[in-house]
């Protein structure tokens, strides 16, 4: 993982282009071999020749036709140098260049480079069109409560709806360019005042020192920054959501935006933060307390169940209560696997479903999963492939992981399941320990962004407990989590929330 | 990235390891158990017992079925071993319920069978032990039929209902340890009764050590709970002369009431009591025997006035000496028997420093035992009416 | 090598912290037999020797604490050096070394013996040691800090199995406990010296000092853990005695574990599988941190990697797991540490820290006098 943070970067040696319009055309037809989207218009006057390069892909033809062409064409007595034409075009972006490295950049991002042949330099004027889809609704973590806009793939206006959320003058917006060939941009975003000075320095440090050629996704991107690559575990967050990512950014959070990509990295996030969900907060505080706890246990049940039934119908039947024991006998006589095996083919079919329904499209996929589940889980209690009893356990658990908020931490839990499962069915309740015991200490050796995965519980935080773990009134959260060394603690006065009014007052 | 990897290679073959080698864990799948529910133990003939078990277990093609099993043996192991030969399934003891001993073995000693049940971890600490009036085969051969459920269950929910109701002393094996190994105290089980094809609990055994010596009707039940145990929701009847009572038999102005018996009975129930024994003359050795009672009056067999004071206090007065004279009737019963059920010799051990007496001696100390008994008790309530 | 060690500032645990560390380090394994051997010398005065027991310990602690707060940030290792010059110290440093990984090995054996007594009498000695001990070296590779957070979680995770010890109370004969204090003193002391592997656990302090960020605070929390276990000792044996007949306790071997067959939930049973598999989560700190210890001194004292030392102990303890077969030779083994824990955590300590005193005494009246003269 480390390899890709040390690398060494190249020298160029600074490169003039040709002043020969000829000569010009050739090097950036071999500089950017793409064949006939590259397009040179010529316009000669009185033996001046001017020169316009760009890529046809990649621009607005009507805002070069109506702005830049026009313009230039409308001053007739003009003089056809870098400075005049600077003058008449009424553009914001343009820039002056002769790097001949510059100018085929600048053509790669669909800008059009306009050259006056002897001139020692030319210009770079903006003229990008990007295509790019409406705002939509949030689809990987949808909601009842709260803003449903979602980010899109592109940087510009993610970045605005941003900055629009949070109004602050200390939003700080970072350029970062992620990707040695892809140079892809990003943006590392946290409110100045609030983030800690070594959070940021370590996010940008690790964004940085990346060494690659392409990075795909924030994703891809939190796995590459990630200090633990081999646990299942996510340590960063992603979301799709700009109101969660404001949230955190004023809880002290650092957050990067790539673009091209529909989601936002942020951090550092503990263990319990893929536990919250955005609604919680838009909730009034008692029930957002009671879905947090309901989420948590439905995790804690989804890990835990079908592993018990195992080792309890394998090994530990002395538990079993009298009025239970009977049912849970007569629905285990017809199978003909051990529990074990059973209890794994029909995990296997859960998962088969959910993978199979996130893949078809949304109508077919609902009937998919009325099918499966109905059908198959039916059926297989007829055949005596499995007892109904397990089936209700294991539907207990899926919908029990799918309470998750993250989608990456809802997978995390259905993963570690099979390992547990398997443990029980060699040594009962002691394997499923042993698993446990496992990954207490794997939690504990997790960091995230060289903070403590398990915060608040350990390290122990007790004020933060009312953030993360709990939801308190809001009067009580008078201050920013203290994990996250916020330089400004206070977020409103304590002592005004908690006045209190005497009776009849 | 080589050191973890390393770690990875590792666990996998760990792993890989343990499931090739099959972890010499014995699996117990419930399916392939037969549970022996119930046990009987009779007496077969000298130095020999014949066990009889009922076992649970679980048929593809049928429903739960219940087999009947009886071996002679003379441990618990071998016992097992000679059934597990008359069955297609394991037998396994982890969901024993009850166990019945017949009353010829009650009285030669059950220490050695109990003591097997103590060892053997699989079984757990709340079975229910029970004494069989007659033989404990007929008990357990009961025909399933006609009490629905396998006799296991049957036993154990007919001693846990009444036991819940405050009707029964809990006679599970950790009270009968705790009872058997307490030198100051011994255990009472219940003893249970088939008649006419239902099982039924028809009083109480006393132990003196690990031996049956004596049986305690249903009617004395509640006077030797009362003693050892605290009432929650406890109820009572009690028979008075009627004559006593003239005074306060309401007559409503001469009308005639209807008599069915020449006896006057009055049932106390919602009963809360409170028991305490201590020991006030170490020399002699006199227990103050006090018992603190809360009670409603619900029924009157003739109309009594209860809305003067004073008559609910004379009635509360013959209610204190009638159960003062049957507490006291009942000690000295176990004392001439040599039971102490109550925990006389505990409260005396609590009060006697120095080095702790031995049962024998505390068996003899108790034959000059005397006892002060008072009752204290107060009818809260009437019913709705008064 | 230097008696003083300066770990890095993000290694540093909060005072705070040494609750939990002393607190799950000293239950264990002890625990489960603890009111059993305590009665056999005490009898129904057991939990005043317990109590007494816990008593000798905080002053033991004070021993302790009082002996480090004279130096910097220094652990034994660097004491037994500063005292006893290069060689006698290390031979001390290696004794220690050596009693730690005996600890390690008692407690691992007597929990699997704990396991193959109650739940699976079949399965192999070596393969739960082999598990146990690779998740040992897991946590241990993490450092101090995910040690104490292996402590931590152990205790937060199983306090809730004391609470359940209180259900077998309804089942108890109070008059059991009385008449109170019929035991003589001998008697008394007898008892609270056979608590001494339960209570073993609390020196781990000698070595996790140097790690403690606010060390004048260390002392009070020290003892706040030890209070708290002593309290849970005694609650423990008084409920054992209250709820077992005499004869009966002592005959049980692990009366504790004993006590929750009683317990009964609407859906569970039988209670002792869950008590005995959470007991892998009481035992867990102890094993971490007595590898975590003995292992640093392959660091501090030979100047190897600590891993190294690490699995060099791991190796030792799993392969002497394959001597032990029966109960008769488990008992030997563990009253053999017992008696090595009584001198190794009870009375050397004591007689170091007294050592130190005098020592820097002495210095500081020299220097006193270089000054002056």
């Amino acid at each position: 993982m480390f390899k890709w943070l040390s690398g060494k970067k190249a020298d160029e040696t600074p490169k003039a282009h040709s002043l020969e319009l000829e000569e010009l055309k050739e090097q950036l037809k071999t500089e950017l071999n793409v064949g006939s989207d590259l397009v040179f218009r010529t316009m000669k006057r009185d033996g001046d020749k001017l020169i316009f390069c760009l890529m046809n892909t990649l621009i607005d033809s009507t805002r070069l036709d109506d702005i830049v062409i026009k313009s230039i064409l409308n001053n007739k007595d003009m003089e056809w140098t870098c400075e005049s034409i600077a003058k008449v075009l009424p553009m914001i972006s343009i820039t002056a260049v002769n790097q001949l490295s510059e100018v085929v950049t600048g053509i790669n991002e669909g800008k059009v480079y306009i050259y006056a042949e002897g001139q020692p330099y030319g210009i770079l004027a903006d003229v990008k069109k990007t295509l790019e889809r409406g705002l939509e609704k949030a689809e990987t973590e949808s909601l009842v409560y709260g803003p449903k806009i979602a980010f899109t793939e592109s940087l510009q206006a993610n970045m605005n709806i941003l900055r629009n959320n949070i109004k602050d003058e200390d939003l700080c917006a970072e350029d970062l360019t992620v990707g040695k060939r892809s140079k892809t941009k990003a943006k590392l975003v946290y409110i100045k005042g609030i983030a800690d000075e070594e959070t940021i320095q370590t996010f940008r440090q690790r964004v940085q020192d990346l060494n690659l050629d392409y990075v795909p996704g924030t994703t891809v991107l939190g796995q590459y920054i990630e200090s633990d690559s081999w646990s299942v575990f996510p340590q960063l967050m992603t979301t799709e959501l700009p109101d969660r990512v404001s949230i955190a950014l004023y809880r002290g959070k650092v957050a990067v935006l790539l673009d091209r990509s529909p989601d936002c990295l942020y951090g550092p996030t503990s263990f319990f933060a893929f536990f919250e969900s955005t609604e919680d907060v838009y909730m009034r505080w008692n029930m957002g307390l009671f879905l947090r706890m309901l989420r948590l246990v439905a995790t804690f049940f989804s890990v835990l169940l079908t592993p018990a039934y195992v080792a309890v119908l394998t090994y530990h039947y002395e538990v079993i209560p009298s009025p239970l024991l009977l049912s849970l006998g007569e629905s285990r006589a017809r199978v003909p696997f051990p529990p074990v095996m059973e209890a794994l083919l029909l995990e296997f079919v859960i998962e088969l479903l959910r993978e199979a329904g996130a893949r078809l499209p949304t109508k077919v996929g609902q009937t998919m999963g009325i099918v499966g589940g109905i059908v198959i889980g039916q059926a297989a209690v007829e055949a005596g492939f499995n007892s109904n009893i397990l089936i209700i356990i294991i539907a207990l658990s899926a919908l029990g992981s799918f309470t998750t908020p993250s989608y990456l931490m809802g997978t995390a839990i259905r993963i570690i399941r099979f390992p547990i499962i398997v443990m029980a069915g060699l040594w009962g309740g002691i394997g499923i320990m042993l698993c446990f015991c496992y990954f207490i200490i794997h939690l504990l050796k997790l960091e995230t962004v060289g903070g403590p995965y398990l915060t608040p519980v350990y390290p122990v935080r007790l004020k933060d407990l009312g953030y993360s773990f709990f939801k308190l009134p809001p009067q009580y959260l008078s201050f920013r989590p203290l994990t996250n060394r916020t330089k400004d603690q206070e977020r409103f006065s304590k002592r005004k929330a908690k006045q209190k009014k005497d009776v009849d007052e | 990235m080589q050191k973890r990897r390393k770690w990875l290679i590792l666990v996998i073959g760990i792993t890989s390891f343990f499931l090739l080698t099959s972890c010499g864990v014995e699996t117990k799948q419930l399916e392939r158990l037969g549970l022996i529910t119930a046990i009987g133990f009779d007496l077969k003939k000298e130095n020999q017992i014949k066990g009889t078990i009922s076992v649970t277990k679980f048929d593809p093609m049928a429903k739960v079925m219940t087999n009947l099993i009886s071996a002679d043996a003379n441990t618990l192991q071998t016992l097992r071993a000679e059934e597990n030969l008359a069955t297609d399934q394991r037998l396994e003891m982890g969901q024993l319920r009850c166990v019945i001993y017949s009353k010829e073995l009650a009285e030669k000693g059950i220490i050695q069978l109990v003591n097997a049940l103590n060892r053997d971890p699989t079984v757990g600490n709340m079975v229910y032990l029970t004494i069989a009036e007659k033989d404990a085969f007929s008990i357990i051969s009961m025909d399933e039929k006609k009490i629905k459920v396998n006799i296991g269950t049957y036993l154990y929910n007919l001693i846990r209902q009444n036991v819940e109701r405050e009707l029964l002393i809990s006679p599970t094996l950790h009270e009968f340890n705790h009872k058997f190994f307490d030198y100051g105290q011994d255990p009472v089980l219940p003893i249970i009764n088939v008649k006419k094809d239902k099982v039924a609990i028809s009083g109480v055994a006393l132990f003196n050590d690990d031996k049956m010596v004596a049986k305690l009707n249903n009617d004395k039940l509640f006077y030797l709970k009362l003693l050892t145990d605290e009432y929650r929701t406890g109820s009572k009847e009690l028979e008075f002369d009627r004559d006593e009572f003239k005074n306060i038999i309401n007559t409503q102005g001469g009308r005639n009431f209807g008599e069915i018996y020449n006896k006057l009975f009055i049932s106390l129930d919602t009963l809360r009591s409170n028991t305490s024994i201590k020991l006030v003359d170490k020399k002699n050795l006199v227990f103050k025997v006090e018992v603190v009672m809360d009670s409603r009056l619900l029924e009157t067999t003739n109309y009594l006035e209860l809305s003067e004071p004073a008559n609910m206090k004379f009635i509360e007065k013959k209610v204190n000496k009638e159960m003062e004279s049957q507490i006291k009737k009942l000690l000295l019963f176990f004392q001439k028997q040599q039971v102490d059920p109550v925990g006389i010799g505990n409260e005396y051990m609590a009060h006697v420093r120095g080095k702790p007496i031995s049962q024998k001696e505390w068996k003899e100390l108790y034959k000059s035992a005397k006892f002060d008994v008072q009752v204290n008790n107060t009818i809260v309530r009437t019913g709705t009416m008064d | 090598m230097k008696v003083n060690l300066h770990p890095k500032e993000g290694l540093l645990i909060n005072a705070f912290m040494l609750v939990f560390i002393i607190h799950s380090v000293q239950v264990g394994v002890g625990l489960a037999g603890l009111p059993r051997v305590v009665y056999l010398h005490a009898k129904h005065d057991a939990w005043i020797s317990v109590f007494l027991a816990g008593t000798i310990t905080s002053v033991v602690l004070i021993f302790m604490v009082q002996m480090l707060k004279q130096y910097d940030s220094a652990d034994l290792y660097g004491i037994h050096v500063d005292v006893f010059g290069k060689w006698a110290g290390h031979s001390l440093n290696f004794m220690y070394m050596f009693y730690m990984t005996s600890t390690f090995f008692i407690i691992l054996m007597n929990y699997v013996e704990i396991v193959q007594v109650w739940i699976f009498p079949t399965l192999p000695t070596w393969q739960l040691t082999l598990v146990l001990v690779l998740l040992v070296i897991y946590a241990v590779y993490g450092g101090i800090r995910v040690v104490v957070g292996v402590a931590f979680f152990s205790v937060v995770g199983t306090i809730w199995l004391a609470a359940v010890l209180f259900v077998p109370l309804q089942f108890g004969d109070f008059t059991h406990l009385f008449p109170i204090m019929n035991s003589n003193a001998k008697q008394l002391l007898m008892g609270a010296h056979s608590t001494t592997l339960s209570m073993l656990g609390f020196e781990i302090i000698l070595f996790v000092y140097p790690f403690v960020k606010e060390k004048q605070k260390a002392m009070f929390f020290v003892q706040i853990g030890n209070m708290i276990t002593t309290i849970m000792f005694t609650c423990a044996t008084l409920i054992s005695i209250v709820f077992f007949a005499s004869n009966s306790l002592e005959k049980t071997i692990w009366p504790v574990l004993s006590m929750f067959k009683i317990v009964r939930l609407p859906n569970l049973e039988r209670f002792e599988f869950i008590a005995v598999s959470f007991w892998m989560l009481i035992i867990l700190p102890n094993m971490c941190f007595y590898l975590w210890a003995a292992s640093k001194g392959f660091s501090r004292i030979l100047r190897k990697k600590q891993k190294w030392g690490v699995w060099i102990i791991a190796i030792v303890a799993f392969g002497g797991s394959f001597f032990i077969k029966s109960r008769y030779q488990m008992d030997t083994a563990t009253d053999l540490v017992a008696k090595l824990g009584f001198y190794f955590a009870f009375c050397y300590p004591v007689l170091l820290s007294i050592i130190v005193f005098i020592k820097k005494w002495y210095k500081r009246r020299e220097s006193k006098h270089a000054e002056t003269s």
